[in-house]
């Protein structure tokens, strides 16, 4: 019907969460929703400002000078040194941030990298874009690494950017610190932007060290990170986020940001205060509790070692396990959601080597994890 | 009845930090203003720790805060559990914590009469004015208000201390008119001037790559710097903390 809107897909992940809510009784093991409710701390500190009267008016277009501040404080405990005044631009959840980040650096036609299997809106808000989302496929292999040799071969004339996620959704693989230096210097010799969405990066289990290319000055102006309150604090709808670069990118970031939301709801900047004035001991909360989720979720899929394989993930609160057949993924999830009624998304949904593979999360409650694998247990011992 | 419990709670903590003060007697030293205040704590900080003399403390600066600060307690959040282990603590803590000889605390206001309640906690022998900035202002009613709340601070400071302000600023620049102590001068130059012997000047402010860096003008003196940060405010803290530790260093406190 419309020319910008026929190539984009509504998510599968919603279409999954659509054909569940036709039963009753569905467990979904589905949607990346945190099971926790924001910390009462962090609620809080919103609802002093609803009582003081000063969440009502728009703040200025980058956000609140005082949460930006807090902000670079926060990117400096992690070595990542971004002026507040300049480089950062608070913006209505990381979608937006990276949405407002592709409008503003790419032009159509424009071709943007993206690994394969990834989560699966990038693809979507690219095409918005009017650029060609292009697969640089993750090596099962080698627990879904990066392949640069792979990369560099479907790097053309049209690449303008390199976009992912880490730590990855879906597969929970956290990118080492020489794997992403070699990314860099890569996007240096063809002259492309980096973009980074470290939603996640809170949540890394069993000792693995997060590294990120913002910790490197000498990338700075080809590096856009982004980040978001929603997974880390429990806020997803708050709908707060933040991007930062170097100050000549974010200075044309921000006449998109300006034109797409004004700015960041208001009520939600404060809450982004609270959390990173009172949140840090959630974050640890939290982690420890998808550390036991996760842990639950393999003892089950270990059980099912003949239906599916695995890689075990070290961080975010997904796991992507590969079933031994031939039929297509999104076929296998509806048919798990007829037959037993749990909501898994298909592999698919990440890009072409998502396909025979399930997303799992274990971002839900410990019973849901238990009631949804006892349930795919019951489905793949009836298959065999 | 939480608000009772946080007024309980506030003057309890505000007992056990005042004897804390009273035992160790350090040499205070408050950052105050609507921006930059952790950024030149840091940066004052950072000189003082050369001489083993910084007080490492969160930058909590509020009427709990400032108190959980000095007797080295962390916040309680939503707890009662924690707060009251907090209360439990608060008494051995005010007869033990080790406080060095100089401590720099961060006091925040969000309302008039923030400041002073802080002030009679800790009262500083020296007084850093970052900003007044539109921050804050619905509840201050206006920039003059607010700038009467950080008058109440430079008033307080003794005619033996030392106010430092932003010249930047002109609403902070003013309160000198108020100040019974010496006041000095910190902030960013337009142009390759020579500061005054009482003003530190950042002039020849440059971004490159690895940072920012530029000319520390004071009196007769030039010192090239250097920081791995990005942002002039981190040049204006550089300033404030090099007009501090001077003071500190002719009085012979360091």
């Amino acid at each position: 019907m419309f020319e910008r809107t026929k190539s984009i897909q509504l998510s599968v992940i919603k279409q999954m969460e659509l054909l569940a809510s036709r039963y009753a009784n569905v467990v979904s093991l589905a949607q990346g929703i945190p099971s926790f409710d924001t910390p009462s701390a962090i609620k809080r500190r919103a609802s002093r400002a609803l009582d003081d009267g000063v969440v009502a008016k728009y703040s200025l277009s980058p956000g609140l000078p005082e949460l930006r501040e807090l902000i670079e404080l926060s990117l400096a405990s992690e070595g990542m040194y971004y002026d507040w005044q300049s480089e950062i631009i608070v913006t209505a959840g990381s979608i937006e941030a990276l949405t407002a980040t592709l409008l503003t650096v790419t032009m159509p036609g424009d071709e943007v990298i993206i690994p394969d299997p990834t989560y699966t809106s990038y693809r979507e808000a690219i095409r918005l874009a009017g650029c060609e989302p292009i697969y640089a496929p993750l090596d099962e292999t080698k627990g879904w690494s990066f392949d640069i040799k792979s990369i560099e071969k479907i790097i053309t004339p049209k690449t303008k950017a390199i976009f992912y996620c880490n730590p990855n959704n879906p597969t929970g693989t956290v990118y080492t610190k020489e794997q992403l230096l070699a990314l860099a210097q890569l996007a240096e010799q063809h002259d492309l932007l980096i973009i980074s969405d470290e939603v996640y990066k809170d949540f890394i289990y069993d000792g693995m060290t997060y590294f990120s290319l913002g910790q490197e000055l000498r990338y700075r102006k080809r590096f856009i990170r982004i980040f978001s309150f929603s997974k880390a604090y429990a806020m997803t709808g708050w709908r707060v986020g933040y991007v930062h670069s170097d100050a000549s990118i974010i200075r044309e970031i921000m006449k998109v940001h300006d034109c797409l939301v004004t700015c960041a709801p208001v009520v939600s900047q404060y809450a982004a205060m609270g959390a990173l004035e009172m949140g840090a001991e959630w974050i640890e909360f939290f982690k420890e509790e998808y550390s036991k989720r996760r842990d639950l979720m393999c003892e089950t899929l270990d059980r099912l070692s003949d239906h599916l394989v695995y890689t075990k993930p070290n961080s975010a609160y997904f796991v992507m396990p590969k079933y031994l057949g031939d039929k297509p993924s999104f076929e296998t999830a509806v048919d798990i959601l007829d037959k037993v009624k749990l909501a898994l998304v298909p592999g698919s949904a990440f890009g072409p080597s998502g396909e025979y593979h399930l997303r799992l999360s274990f971002g839900r409650k410990a019973e849901d994890i238990i009631e949804g694998m006892n349930r795919l247990e019951k489905y793949f011992n009836s298959k065999s | 009845m939480k608000l009772l419990a946080k007024i309980i709670l506030q003057y309890y903590l505000y007992l056990f930090a005042k004897i804390a003060l009273w035992r160790c007697r350090p040499f205070v030293i408050a950052i105050a203003g609507t921006t930059n205040k952790t950024f030149t704590k840091q940066a004052i900080e950072s000189f003082l720790s050369a001489n083993d003399q910084a007080l490492a403390v969160p930058s909590f600066n509020t009427e709990i805060g400032l108190p959980l600060a000095i007797l080295g307690l962390k916040s309680g959040y939503n707890s009662y559990q924690r707060w009251l282990a907090i209360m439990f603590l608060a008494p051995f803590r005010a007869f033990y914590v080790k406080l060095p000889k100089i401590a720099v605390f961060e006091f925040g206001s969000s309302r008039l009469g923030d400041l002073a309640y802080l002030i009679s906690l800790a009262p500083p022998k020296i007084v850093v004015i970052t900003a007044i900035t539109q921050r804050y202002l619905e509840q201050f009613g206006g920039i003059d208000q607010a700038a009467k709340e950080y008058e109440s601070l430079v008033r307080s400071v003794p005619e033996n201390g030392l106010v430092v302000l932003n010249t930047d600023i002109p609403e902070v620049k003013h309160l000198q008119l108020v100040s019974r102590a010496k006041t000095v001068f910190f902030g960013l130059s337009q142009e390759d001037i020579s500061a005054q012997e009482n003003t530190w000047l950042i002039s020849n402010y440059k971004v490159t790559e690895q940072g920012i860096s530029g000319l520390l003008l004071n009196g007769d003196s030039k010192k090239d710097f250097k920081l791995q940060r990005f942002g002039k405010h981190h040049a204006s803290a550089y300033s404030a903390a090099n007009a501090v530790i001077s003071e500190l260093i002719k009085d012979k406190l360091l």
